[in-house]
């Protein structure tokens, strides 16, 4: 005697869950009634950049220039990249569709991505506080670690390790994660070195 | 600027058969019986005796006795056996080549370039070791030419270049790689061995054994001999000392490749027997046909120069090598261009660049795609897009730079075009590339 076995667990067919399945069809679904509302929705007004300001007269006698979007091309240098002599300053200047659309007051610079404080450098740091950090790093490197010392004195923790480098501590520090990295399985392995591979490309521009 | 005196010069550097003085008020191609088997300097191996005792005392005065020892040579038998003993072509042969006369018509040469220089431009100094009859002396100074035009033609059209990336360009640009693609887009093949009786269309070089070839017959191939270590090789190299070279190094120390130079001029002028022993174990070696190549190429622009002048130099240089399209912008690799593209911005007095999203599409689904914009400022500098924020600020960082590094100015003029009569037009120079 067999047993029938569905492949897909009962819950996700929509023959089950009535209630359901008739709330997407509902949405999707086209009748005689609404033909003539979904063809006027449909019926969109072409972009500005297609119909022109001139004259139906001229209609037939323009050039409709719209390329589609793309990435830009390296070869077209920024405004601000030209230098002060180059000819092409003045002319961007003048030009009606190259010019900044920022300037203008009321366009709004789009958002910014990550918020963080301009960071201020203080050279604060004396002689004196110097060799301290050094004392202290390598007396106990585990308990005075670079971003510990770093809040203390107020500087930052790429310049604690200038100062006082602990090649011991760097040393072990590599050495656990290659341990970690000994136990990782295939798949993990693999899907790191993708990921470097990847980032790679990103500076290559592929 | 003062004209150079050409005809002139060259005379040191052409054998005396073929210099140009001899063909400005001459037709080009004469009776194929005028030939003149001339070897001015007996250092060629001619072994072939029967009558006449040659002295080898490499003084002109032999050159009539060889001269009328060819003439007197009676039967076509002979004359056959002598060309098989000499190293390489005559240059009477030269009007005898119907692929030699196809060569110098399919590539345009100007008519002021005879045949027997563009013959001569053929031989490698592998197949004779005589620079009477090699192009050796030619190829230097193509080397040369083609350094300056091609350095100029990159550099003054893209000021900014970074320097590794200016080597690339010129490695790209008339490197041995390309080089030997366009000897073989012009057709011109290799001969199997050289020799005085082949034909003088074929590029003549002795080629360096296969490494896949079997050694005697034994099974064992030539790639899996060790190495022997020759003491004539000279100094190490950096990359066999374990040292990584920087681009300030390449730059002084390198040659226009940025490559380390083997053998200085310093070097030769010290110890001239480097020289013969260098030729002397091309020629037991072989060369690869990638250098052979090389060889031919640089001579033939050596030889144009020489024989029609600059212009004619510079028009042969735009035909073959500038004509051919490189995409500046595959060039770059960058590492960290985010923060390049933060010193940049200091050094040249911007605001900060600041990352913005310009627009996104599918944030929370599997494959999201942002375009983000860095800005300097109001300002925006480049434009990149990616899968992740991350991605897009990376490649908007590229972007940027490349967009520094890649300026042109609309108008340029080469320090060489003013040589060839205009006026002379300073470039652009800036601060250079970024260095962290």
């Amino acid at each position: 005697m067999s047993v029938f076995l569905p492949r897909r667990p009962p819950a996700n067919l929509p023959s089950l869950c009535p209630s359901f399945a008739g709330l997407i069809s509902l949405t999707a679904r086209r009748h005689e009634s609404s033909a003539r509302r979904t063809t006027k929705r449909l019926r969109t007004k072409p972009d500005p950049s297609f119909t022109s300001s001139i004259p139906e007269s001229q209609i037939n006698d323009h050039i409709v220039f719209n390329p589609p979007s793309s990435a830009p091309s390296p070869y077209h240098t920024p405004p601000v990249f030209l230098p002060p002599n180059d000819p092409r300053r003045q002319l961007l200047v003048q030009s009606h569709r190259h010019a900044n659309p920022y300037e203008q007051t009321e366009r709004r610079l789009p958002p910014i991505i990550k918020h963080h404080q301009p960071y201020e450098k203080k050279y604060h740091l004396r002689e004196k506080e110097i060799e301290e950090i050094r004392r202290l790093r390598t007396e106990d490197p585990y308990t005075w670690s670079r971003a510990k010392l770093a809040v203390m004195y107020g500087c930052s923790p790429f310049f604690v390790g200038i100062i006082a480098p602990n090649e011991g501590k760097r040393a072990e520090e590599f050495k656990k994660v290659e341990e970690v990295k000994e136990n990782w399985g295939r798949r993990r392995r693999y899907a790191r070195e993708d990921r470097a591979k990847r980032r790679k490309m990103w500076g290559r521009d592929e | 600027m003062k004209a150079l005196r050409l005809l002139r010069w060259s005379g040191s550097v052409l054998s005396p058969r073929t210099r140009p003085c001899c063909f400005i008020h001459q037709t080009q191609y004469r009776p194929p019986f005028a030939t003149n088997f001339l070897r001015f300097q007996s250092t060629a191996p001619i072994q072939y005796t029967p009558n006449i005792a040659l002295e080898d005392d490499g003084k002109s005065g032999k050159a009539e006795s060889i001269e009328a020892f060819f003439h007197n040579a009676p039967t076509q038998e002979e004359r056959e056996t002598i060309l098989s003993q000499i190293p390489s072509p005559p240059p009477g042969q030269a009007h005898k080549s119907a692929r030699l006369s196809a060569l110098h018509a399919r590539l345009m040469l100007p008519p002021r370039l005879p045949l027997e220089t563009l013959a001569r431009c053929l031989v490698d100094p592998s197949a004779d070791i005589d620079s009477q009859f090699n192009n050796s002396s030619l190829s230097i100074l193509g080397y040369d030419l083609l350094g300056l035009y091609t350095s100029e033609a990159v550099l003054c059209r893209h000021p900014r270049l970074p320097t590794e990336v200016m080597f690339a360009a010129m490695w790209a640009y008339c490197g041995p790689k390309t080089i030997a693609v366009i000897t073989r887009e012009w057709g011109v093949e290799v001969a199997a061995a050289p020799g005085g009786e082949v034909d003088p269309g074929y590029l003549q070089c002795k080629r360096v054994e296969a490494g896949n070839s079997s050694v005697d017959g034994t099974g064992v191939q030539v790639k899996e001999l060790p190495i022997v270590a020759t003491d004539s090789k000279g100094k190490p190299t950096f990359a066999e000392q374990g040292w990584r070279r920087g681009a300030s190094s390449k730059t002084i120390k390198g040659d226009y490749f940025g490559d380390e130079i083997q053998r200085t001029e310093l070097d030769y002028a010290e110890r001239p027997e480097l020289r013969q022993e260098d030729l002397q174990r091309k020629l037991e070696k072989g060369v690869t046909l990638e250098q052979a190549s090389t060889n031919f190429v640089r001579a033939l622009m050596g030889a144009i120069y020489l024989h029609a002048g600059k212009k004619a130099a510079y028009n042969f240089f735009k035909a073959h090598i500038l004509s051919r399209h490189l995409d500046f912008s595959k060039l770059f690799e960058f590492r960290q261009p985010t923060r390049d593209l933060s010193r940049l911005c200091a050094r040249e007095g911007f605001e900060s660049p600041v990352a913005r999203i310009l627009s996104e599409t599918g944030r929370k689904s599997r494959t999201p795609v942002f375009v983000v914009g860095v800005f300097a400022g109001k300002d925006k500098l480049g434009e990149g897009s990616g899968s992740s924020l991350d991605e897009a600020r990376f490649r908007a960082a590229v972007g940027a730079l490349k967009g520094w590094y890649l300026y042109s100015p609309l108008e340029v003029k080469v320090p060489s075009q003013a040589e060839r009569g205009g006026q002379w037009e300073p470039v652009l120079v800036d601060g250079g590339e970024v260095v962290v």
